[in-house]
Order: structure tokens, then C-alpha cells, then sequence
């Protein structure tokens, strides 16, 4: 199991070494730079351009410009932001934590709503009910996250006189105001993934059901409760789990969105607000922080696959 | 509660209010409390001299620093940092710095400030966007710690407008800039409000500068700006009371019209009330270098058309110069004239028109509904636009350099009337928007800028302007209204054309 979890991690640096480059290639291909964008339409002197491109070291080549940006990082430096001039490690430990409550209370959503109503669909198979919940997955995998969200905020601010708390809360520190900030934006994020997680609680609880052990502990006179609950839900979920860490990094995704909407100070927004201005230093470390973290992710998910199936792990 | 006797109830508490009605909505301000303000954008940068959008300086900015002078209701000038100023000769302007303003940070303000924040925007390694306008300045001086004297290369009639704002204006202070490097960590001004807080795509926390100069201002206690990007999150905002003052598009203001808890300012003195939509041709490209060809497409855009679809009758046909900026503004009769425009197409050698491209950027949807209705409006007399949408950055770097067919954009809130003048329409102007590069306005555009004399200084402003509606370079649509929304609590909320932020007098009634 070690030998496994090493090899990964060593597959994991020239991984990470890619994400670098192609990002950096990418963001040279973007029409348009921060000067641009600082000068905006009241400029078009070609000398000051220049002038102010070597302020922020534009003048050098490219490969140059990531070779310092290489060497920086090894030791341990992202540098700083272009137009906040505030580190790029400062920025994205202010907003990481924002986008991973987000996902995470999104995923609560999902699980709190999709496993409950999967069980139902499953049990009461063939009734107006089931089909009821069936429609409601097709609804809940069409709607899109972002329009969800606008409705959400419409009908709390017109029927409710409501408007969610803004800024910066952390679950952590202002527990109440965090989860009243998160409420909208998690049911607005996790629907979607909470259809899916229904739909596949129900499909491997009928297919859980339809198990010989299902019979034999019914046979044995054990109540019904006790078959669901007990045998059935628990050996269906395992399937559930590993669609959940698999869907982690589309709700990572998904969040740039809703971030927007919701005005949660996210990653989402740093990637946006950077992109916008083209503040390279600060995309850079963006795109760093993330690829890892699905490539980290999708680490995690393979591990547990390795703990859960021993043929995994040679 | 039943509906009637609601009714019943509410009727009751507005007749004790209209009884008690003067005692009640006094015009005394009251002391205290925190205004919640939301914004779409936060500030991009801190410092106010490294900024060159409005979103920094026409916003937050201007509650925390203030520059010499400042603007009336009617555009007129004011004293703010500077108690008074004299045009000695054309080329020297002298300052006397009012005394007893404190910074943030307590130290008192005087000359040797004003020196050093006009010094620091022209060091190029400040990198400022605002060098090219204070490169008119030749030396500034400071003879006695109340006076400041600003030393003209040449005469330049637009400059004393420039000490007002809204851009790059602002007196900092010399040890915070040292301290941190940059104004970007820290802001310390003399406004009327400190930065306590910035957490960037989330909210600013101001707090009451106590030993503000205006004494018994301002009013709040602090304000609380929150970023909203999205505009039906922010109406939905202040509908429900989380939020005092915001604005939106024209849009949504029948929706604010019908909600008896919001006051809805619209107007062209409201901020964005003094802002130009264009169609620009590249004019240093075939077949728009021919002016025939611009004066069809001129004669072909039904502006009224315009304004009444992309912004529902909220603002006015303009010229050259936004009718905002008063006296100076040319109001242009124009007129649909498609035979007239077929005519000078087939003179043009086009008598089958041509296609072409025009670009506008999604960040700015009015710009985009503009092309769409000029599109349909050009197709009239043969003319083919493609609707090209590119992203703000790319735009600005595709237009700047020149490599456009025509593109809509719209522009300001600007200082001074030069900026759409001189700056538009000088060949050797780096702002020349439209490639305009024939001289032809040369002449004219110059004696403009340098005329110090106020009347001599208008009658060459309109006749400009009337040469420029002539060879039309640019072909101008409208200039929008502006559309501010606040709750009924909040009073002598003064938005100004140049700023959303006049807060130094608001107070909340409850």
C-alpha cells in the first residue's frame, strides 16, 4: 500500500511541473495584459505601454519570465500580485477556504437530500411517488446551477425580505452567519450533484434488494427496517461514496459560478477577477493550487479504491 | 394580521406621520449609524495614482481622499484641499493649501504634500496612468508651507479642471507611500472616511475620519461597501433591506419606480450621467478613411431609435462633447436621411456598400445592444457589420492597436470637455481614439486648449465640435442617464456626475 501511495506522489511532480507550463503558455496567448487593462481606454501612447510593461518585468521574454517565476516558487515565494501588489499566498489562503466550505456544505446538500429520497424512490418502486421523484431528478439534472441561484436570491429578497449576509464567514469562526451566507449558494451548487446521488442510491438499492442476502434476511424474519437499513443501504452506498469524490472536482468548478452570483470572495472570483485583469503572478498561483488539488483529489479517490479493493493496490 | 385591518393600521401610522410630519423628517442630519453601499466592482487598485478606472477613483476612492479642488452641482469648481486659487498668468496657477486638514493618520497636510503627490505621478517608476495629463506641469513649488505654485510648460485651458478629478487628483501622504512601498496595503488620505478593511471581491469597511476638516461631517459612523456583481442580486438587495444605496441599469428602474421603500435618482447629473456612446470607424482604414462613407453611416443611424430600445428613453441624443458638461456641449440635429446616405455611398464608390466588422466587448452589454441596432440601421443602405464580441482585455488591445474595422464603445465620465476634444482628434495625440490622423482638426483642437480665456474658450470648444460633426470621425449615439436607488431612510444622498460617493452628508433617518 506505502509503494503504491509513493509511486503516486512521484507521478504527482511532473504533473504538477505540467500544469505550470501549460498555464503559463496559455496565459501568453491571451491577447491584452495588465497594462492594458490598468491604462484602460483613456491611453494608447506606445512609449508609456513600454514604460510601464518594464515596471511589471512584461519586457522580458517568456521563458525568462518563467524560469524567475520557477525559481521563485522552489522557494516556496508565488510573488505578488500585479494589481494588489498583496502575495499571491495571501490572496489564495484568504479565498480557498471560502470555495472549500462552499463544495463541502454543497456536498452536505447533496448527501442530506439525494440518499433519503434515492432509499425512497428504491423502496417504494412503481408507485405514483417514485415516478414523482424521478421527475424531480430529470429537474434537478436539467436546471442550470447559475439560474437556481438568481431565482433563489429573487424569491428570499421579494417574499422572505431576506437577503443572505455578505463577506467573509467562515464556518470556523461565525458559525451561524456562515451557514445562513451558505444556504442558497450550497442548495444552488449541490442540487444537481444531489439528483445524481439519488439516482444512483435507488439504482444499487434495487440492485442491493434483488441479493440472495436480501432474501435470506427476510427469510430469517428480520423486519423490514432492519433489511434496508441494515443490509441493503450500507452495501449500496459504496457506489455512492466514490461518485461523490468523483463529482468533488465539478463542484470546484461549479463554484466559480455560483461565487459570482452569491458574491462569496472564492477562488472562483480570484480566477475571474484575475483572468479580467490579467494579473499573471496571481493566475499563476490560481492554477497552481488548483490542478493540484484535483490531481490530489483523484490521489485521494485512488487510495480508497485501493483500501476498498486489495486488487488495486500492485 | 387580515388585509383590511392592515390597511387600517397603515393608514393610522401615516396619518401620526404626516401629523408629526416637520418635527419628524427634520432637516436636522442625524448623528450615527452605517450605511451599507453596494458596488458591482470593488476598487482593482488601492493607490489612487496607479488606477485609471472609474471603479477605484469614481467610487470608494473619493470618500477617502480629496485632490485640491472639487465640483459643484453644476460642474462648477470648487475649493476642497486648496482654500483658493489664481490663474496668475497662463502658465502659472497658484494654490494657498487650507490649513487644519489632518490625514488618516493624524499628521496635518500642507504644501510640501501637494508637492510630493503631484511629483509622484509624474515619476514614471510610479507608473501612473495619469502622467500624459500632469506632463503639462513643468515644476511645482512650494514657497511657503501654505502655498503651492504649479509652473505650466504652455498655456493648457483643460488643466485646473484636471485638479478636481476624477482621476489621479488625490493628495497622499509622503511617510505612508514610504512605509509600504505603495498606497496599495494602506490607504491614507484626508477624506471624510478611513479604510478600516478591503477583502477584495467581498466588501470595504470605511469608519468616520473624526477630525474630518468639514467639521460636524460627516455624518455615519462608517459605511459598508459590499461587491455585488451581478445587478438582480443587488436590486434584490436593497428590496430587502440589506443594502442602503446601489445602482442599477435602465432595466430595472421601473421596478425601483414601483417600490415605495426605494427613491429612485435618475438624471444626467446622477454619476454615469456624463458618459458618451460611440460607433467608431477605424479612419485611417478604407473605406472609412473616406468621409462620405462615415457621413452615410451617420445618416443612416436612427439614434432615437437607439436610446428609446438599448436604454428605454433614459438619456439624450449628443455630439461630440456629453450634454452633461453644460454650456460647451453642442446639441447636434440629426437627421435619418437614407437617399442622402445611398447617394454619398455611390459617390464613394460603394453603390452596392461593403461589409465590415465591429467589436464591442460583453462586459459592456449597452455597447453590444448598440452594434445590434446599428447593424439592422447600416444594412438599410448596404452596409454588412459582423458583430465580433471580444473580451474586455482583448478588446482594449485590439483597439488601441488600431486593428478594427469600427467598434462601439462608450466612454467617461471625463474631467474636461478637452478630453473628448483635443485628446479624441489631435493627429499626434496618443488618445486619438479613431485614428483620426489627417491633421485637419489639428489647428483648431490646439487653440482650444491653449484659449485661458473662458468665452473665447466655448466659442472655440462649439466650433470645434461643429467640424468634428462635419467630417464626423466618430459617430456619436447618446449619453446615458444614470440611475442611483436608495432606501427612503437614507437622506442627502448626493451623487455627482464624476462620483457615486457623496456620502460626507448622508445620514440615515432611523
Amino acid at each position: 500500500m506505502l509503494r503504491f501511495v509513493v509511486r503516486r506522489l512521484i507521478v504527482l511532480v511532473p504533473i504538477v511541473l505540467g500544469v505550470s507550463v501549460l498555464s503559463f503558455l496559455l496565459l501568453y496567448l491571451i491577447p491584452g495584459d495588465v497594462v492594458d487593462i490598468l491604462m484602460g481606454t483613456e491611453s494608447g501612447d506606445p512609449a508609456r505601454l513600454a514604460e510601464m510593461r518594464k515596471l511589471f518585468g512584461l519586457d522580458q521574454p517568456v521563458l525568462v519570465r518563467y524560469a524567475t517565476w520557477l525559481g521563485d516558487l522552489l522557494h516556496g515565494d508565488l510573488g505578488r500580485s500585479f494589481v494588489t501588489r498583496r502575495p499571491v499566498t495571501a490572496e489564495i489562503l484568504t479565498a480557498f477556504p471560502v470555495t472549500l466550505q462552499l463544495t463541502v456544505a454543497a456536498l452536505v446538500v447533496a448527501l442530506m437530500v439525494g440518499v433519503p429520497l434515492g432509499l425512497l424512490a428504491a423502496v417504494k418502486r412503481g408507485s405514483l411517488g417514485s415516478a414523482a421523484l424521478g421527475g424531480l431528478v430529470l429537474v434537478g439534472l436539467s436546471v442550470p446551477n447559475f439560474w437556481l441561484g438568481i431565482l433563489l436570491i429573487l424569491f428570499a429578497s421579494l417574499y422572505l425580505h431576506w437577503f443572505p449576509p455578505q463577506g467573509l464567514l467562515l464556518v470556523w469562526q461565525q458559525p451561524l452567519e456562515a451557514v445562513k451566507q451558505l444556504a442558497f449558494p450550497s442548495l444552488a451548487l449541490g442540487l444537481a450533484l444531489a439528483a445524481m446521488v439519488m439516482r444512483m442510491t435507488r439504482t444499487c438499492v434495487l440492485e442491493v434488494l434483488a441479493q440472495d442476502y436480501v432474501r435470506t434476511a427476510r427469510a430469517k424474519g428480520l423486519a423490514e427496517r432492519g433489511v434496508i437499513g441494515h443490509h441493503a443501504l450500507r452495501n449500496a452506498l459504496i457506489p455512492v461514496v466514490t461518485l461523490v469524490g468523483l463529482q468533488f472536482g465539478y463542484l470546484l468548478g461549479g463554484a466559480i459560478v455560483i461565487e459570482e452570483i452569491f458574491s462569496l470572495p472564492g477562488m472562483g472570483r480570484l480566477v475571474l477577477r484575475s483572468i479580467a485583469q490579467r494579473d499573471y503572478p496571481l493566475l499563476q498561483g490560481i492554477l497552481l493550487v488548483g490542478g493540484t488539488t484535483i490531481v490530489l483529489l483523484n490521489l485521494w479517490v485512488d487510495i480508497c479504491y485501493g483500501l476498498l479493493d486489495p486488487r488495486l493496490r500492485r | 394580521m387580515p388585509r383590511a385591518l392592515r390597511a387600517v393600521t397603515l393608514a393610522a401610522l401615516l396619518a401620526v406621520g404626516i401629523g408629526v410630519g416637520p418635527e419628524v423628517i427634520s432637516a436636522q442630519p442625524r448623528l450615527g449609524g452605517t450605511l451599507t453601499v453596494a458596488d458591482p466592482v470593488g476598487p482593482p487598485v488601492l493607490d489612487p495614482h496607479k488606477d485609471g478606472s472609474y471603479q477605484s477613483s469614481g467610487m470608494v476612492l473619493t470618500m477617502i481622499y480629496e485632490g485640491l479642488l472639487s465640483r459643484g452641482d453644476k460642474g462648477e469648481l470648487q475649493p476642497q484641499l486648496a482654500e483658493s486659487w489664481k490663474v496668475i498668468t497662463p502658465t502659472l496657477y497658484e494654490f494657498k493649501i487650507r490649513r487644519g486638514v489632518t490625514f488618516h493618520n493624524g499628521r496635518e497636510m500642507d504644501a510640501a504634500d501637494v508637492k510630493y503627490s503631484f511629483e509622484r505621478e509624474l515619476d514614471p517608476k510610479t507608473g501612473s496612468p495619469f502622467r500624459a495629463v500632469w506632463s503639462a506641469i513643468d515644476t511645482i513649488e512650494a514657497p511657503d508651507r501654505w502655498t503651492v505654485r504649479v509652473h505650466l510648460k504652455q498655456p493648457n485651458a483643460p488643466l485646473l479642471n484636471y485638479f478636481a478629478g476624477p482621476y489621479g487628483h488625490q493628495i497622499v501622504a509622503k511617510e505612508a507611500v514610504e512605509k509600504q512601498g505603495d498606497l496599495n496595503q494602506a490607504a491614507v488620505g484626508t477624506g471624510p472616511f478611513k479604510l478600516v478593511e478591503y477583502v477584495p471581491d467581498s466588501h470595504l469597511k470605511l469608519e468616520k475620519h473624526k477630525s474630518y476638516w468639514k467639521k460636524g461631517q460627516p455624518y455615519l459612523d462608517g459605511i459598508n461597501v459590499r461587491i455585488i456583481k451581478d445587478e438582480s442580486a443587488r436590486l434584490s438587495a436593497v428590496r430587502a433591506g440589506a443594502v442602503d444605496v446601489t445602482y442599477v441599469t435602465a432595466v430595472n428602474a421601473p421596478a425601483v419606480k414601483q417600490d415605495r421603500n426605494l427613491v429612485l435618482l435618475e438624471g444626467d447629473n446622477v454619476f454615469y450621467g456624463m458618459t458618451l456612446a460611440q460607433f467608431i470607424p477605424n479612419d485611417s482604414k478604407a473605406p472609412f478613411s473616406d468621409k462620405r462613407v462615415r457621413q452615410a453611416m451617420s445618416l443612416a443611424i436612427d439614434r432615437k431609435e437607439i436610446v428609446e430600445s438599448v436604454i428605454f428613453g433614459s438619456g439624450v441624443v449628443s455630439g461630440p462633447v456629453p450634454p452633461g458638461m453644460g454650456a460647451v456641449a453642442v446639441a447636434p440635429a440629426y437627421k435619418v436621411d437614407l437617399e442622402r446616405a445611398r447617394q454619398l455611398l455611390r459617390e464613394a464608390g460603394h453603390p452596392n456598400g461593403f461589409t465590415a466588422t465591429v467589436k464591442a466587448s460583453p462586459q459592456y452589454p449597452l455597447d453590444v445592444a448598440d452594434c445590434q441596432m446599428i447593424k439592422s440601421h447600416l444594412k438599410r443602405i448596404g452596409i454588412e457589420l459582423d458583430i465580433q464580441l471580444v473580451e474586455w482585455g482583448q478588446f482594449l488591445k485590439e483597439w488601441l492597436g488600431g486593428n478594427y474595422d469600427t467598434i462601439c464603445l462608450t466612454s467617461g465620465p471625463l474631467a474636461d470637455p478637452d478630453a473628448f476634444i483635443y485628446d479624441y482628434f489631435h493627429s499626434k495625440s496618443p488618445r486619438n481614439r479613431a485614428k483620426f490622423l489627417t491633421g485637419e482638426l489639428d489647428d483648431i483642437v490646439t487653440q482650444a486648449r491653449g484659449a485661458t480665456d473662458a468665452t473665447k474658450r466655448r466659442e472655440l470648444l462649439m466650433e470645434a465640435q461643429k467640424r468634428v460633426l462635419d467630417l464626423t470621425p466618430v459617430i456619436y449615439l447618446y449619453s446615458a442617464n444614470g440611475f442611483e436607488v436608495h432606501r427612503t431612510h437614507v437622506k442627502g444622498y448626493r451623487p455627482s456626475r464624476l462620483s457615486r460617493y457623496g456620502l460626507a452628508e448622508t445620514w440615515l433617518e432611523k
